[in-house]
């Protein structure tokens, strides 16, 4: 009996260090996440405008119904899910060449590595305003070189059909190197004696990379593309610095048009309705990503 | 064989490096850009003296008038600033409720944790709008207050401190238990000089990801003496007279803290790639 008091006790005081040590975590996500997140469902279903606080109403389903009508945001979807269409092929793809490229052993190539890495860490705005000029339709980079070779000139950002495809290049660049490490990592952990059974029984170079080093991959493949699209998903700083999601909102992006409601336009409550459906969408994406990786993890 | 065996390296070596130059051709154009006037971009353009530098007599001038037109040294010391407060802090909050999840017992744990890994998947552009509306209404628009206490606690980093030291054995601890030192002690003196890479590789993350933050610090922030760096970046895009030769020289300016930070904690953000690239 006395002990189990004592045990208590004990377990009583472990208790208190342990919720202590959490507080402040748990305090700061309660009202910078949780509540935001509370608030964004909440307000979904009102007129809120931060400016007008006093005028916020309950409007029930109004805003969702809105949102089926909104044409912008209609195109805003869609332009996203062109982005994460393209982009990520594109990227996985790069990622998984320069991986290639650089895993071998060779002297200086760390400085190679650096070299495919160091755009991931510029800003993207920095990298917006330079390929902004790259991409300039006047006297951009891109335009002289590709008329020094009799091609051109092409309005890249400001022709609505291009627009998108030149947002995807410049994230892919600058997202890729990432990519890169990751599966830099994945070749380094294939088992070199798959190879050297392989080379013994007179596979080919490229029997070897079809039959070990894709299916050694294909794993991190999944992962990392099921990454970019999340992210991916996420667009906003490329148009709002390049193109202010035009021309004709060829470049709107979902999180974008979010930004500008909910923001510029201070309607939080019909942001909200938007912010709420893009978190929807996000959710599904995640559980997929979830499924999809613990049954490549139980194989 | 020998030959053949050196000119493939050579060759490995020509590709590798046109490859790279290719990759990098943004970069570099901005590097040498950067040291030319206008007139010197322009003619330049249509071939691979783009890519080549040629100095004036005052190499640096570009750098010198981009300074002087706006005030990006004061941006880079307000970002600097804010951002060495938010790694003190949410090192400290962040590792305090990661060693907890990994090894105090108190009731709730397991809720709160499981509520943790759930709060993980909600993206920052849901909650911005209430965020913003929730710092409105506490008075913090356009004061740093706005820029630190939402970045502090991160459910990320609980995760990746927690699986750190899950990894600690528990061992090292039982003696100190013994002797009847406080958890706080233990964790301050026995578990974060042990953790060091981890707090490393977190710092990196925090540093580049809010040295690049930008849509955040425009909703929050409208004094021009407080903005942000990327800020002040934005802005020098959007004032005329446009000067290639002026932003290619903010655009590197702006570049060298991340890079400098990134080159020499290389080792610990390669090590951060691997263990939010598997969670993130």
């Amino acid at each position: 009996m006395s002990a189990n008091t004592a045990k208590k006790k004990s377990l009583s005081k472990e208790s208190l260090t342990g919720l202590a040590f959490i507080a402040p975590a748990v305090v700061l996500l309660f009202v910078f996440l949780l509540v935001p997140f509370m608030l964004t469902i909440g307000n979904s279903f009102t007129n809120y405008n931060i400016l007008k606080p006093g005028q916020t109403e309950f409007v029930g389903l109004k805003n969702f119904v809105k949102l089926t009508k909104d044409t912008v945001f209609m195109k805003s979807i869609v332009n996203t899910f062109v982005f994460v269409i393209m982009v990520v092929p594109l990227q996985v793809c790069l990622a998984l060449g320069l991986a290639l490229l650089i895993n071998r052993k060779l002297k200086g190539i760390s400085i190679y590595r650096l070299a495919f890495f160091a755009p991931t860490v510029l800003s993207l705005v920095v990298v917006s305003i330079l390929w902004s000029y790259i991409y300039n339709p006047n006297n951009g980079l891109l335009n002289s070189l590709l008329g020094s070779l009799g091609l051109g000139p092409y309005k890249f950002l400001n022709d609505p059909k291009t627009a998108m495809f030149c947002i995807v290049v410049l994230s892919a660049w600058q997202g890729c190197g990432f990519q890169m490490m990751i599966f830099l990592s994945g070749l380094q952990d294939i088992p070199l004696y798959l190879y050297e059974a392989a080379e013994v029984d007179g596979a080919t170079k490229f029997q070897q990379f079809v039959n070990i080093t894709l299916p050694g991959l294909s794993n991190i493949a999944v992962f990392v593309s099921l990454n970019i699209v999340v992210a991916a998903f996420q667009l906003i700083i490329q148009p709002m610095m390049m193109t202010g999601g035009g021309p004709q909102n060829a470049t709107m992006t979902i999180v974008y048009e979010i930004y500008q409601t909910g923001f510029k336009y201070n309607q939080m409550g019909y942001g909200s309705a938007m912010a709420l459906v893009f978190t929807v969408m996000v959710l599904i994406i995640t559980l997929v990503q979830n499924k999809i990786t613990s049954k490549l993890n139980e194989e | 064989m020998k030959n053949k065996r050196l000119s493939g390296t050579v060759l490995m070596y020509v590709m590798l490096t046109v490859i790279a130059l290719v990759f990098m051709f943004p970069l570099i154009w901005m590097l040498v850009s950067s040291f030319k006037d206008d007139a010197g971009i322009f003619s330049d353009i249509t071939g691979v003296s783009a890519f080549l530098p040629s100095f004036k007599a005052d190499v640096f001038f570009n750098y010198k008038e981009v300074l002087g037109r706006i005030p990006l040294i004061r941006a880079m010391v307000n970002s600097f600033s804010y951002i060495v407060v938010v790694i003190v802090l949410g090192l400290v909050v962040n590792s305090m409720a990661g060693y907890a999840f990994a090894r105090l017992k108190f009731p709730g744990k397991n809720l709160i944790f499981s509520l943790l890994l759930a709060v993980m998947v909600i993206p920052a552009q849901t909650v911005m709008l209430p965020q913003f509306s929730i710092i409105y209404k506490m008075g913090l628009s356009n004061s740093y207050l706005a820029l630190i206490l939402p970045a502090i606690a991160s459910p990320m980093y609980i995760f990746l401190f927690r699986q750190n030291f899950l990894g600690i054995p528990e061992s090292i601890e039982e003696a100190a238990k013994l002797d009847g030192a406080s958890a706080l002690r233990i964790f301050f003196q026995l578990i974060m000089p042990l953790a060091k890479p981890i707090y490393a590789t977190v710092t990196i993350l925090v540093f580049i990801a809010l040295w690049n933050d930008f849509v955040w610090p425009v909703m929050v922030i409208s004094d021009t003496s407080k903005q942000t760096i990327q800020m002040a970046l934005s802005s020098l895009f959007s004032i005329s007279p446009v000067n290639y030769g002026n932003v290619m020289a903010g655009l590197t300016i702006v570049t060298i803290p991340v890079l400098a930070i990134f080159l020499s904690l290389q080792k610990y953000y390669v090590a951060g790639i691997a263990s939010t690239g598997a969670k993130n």
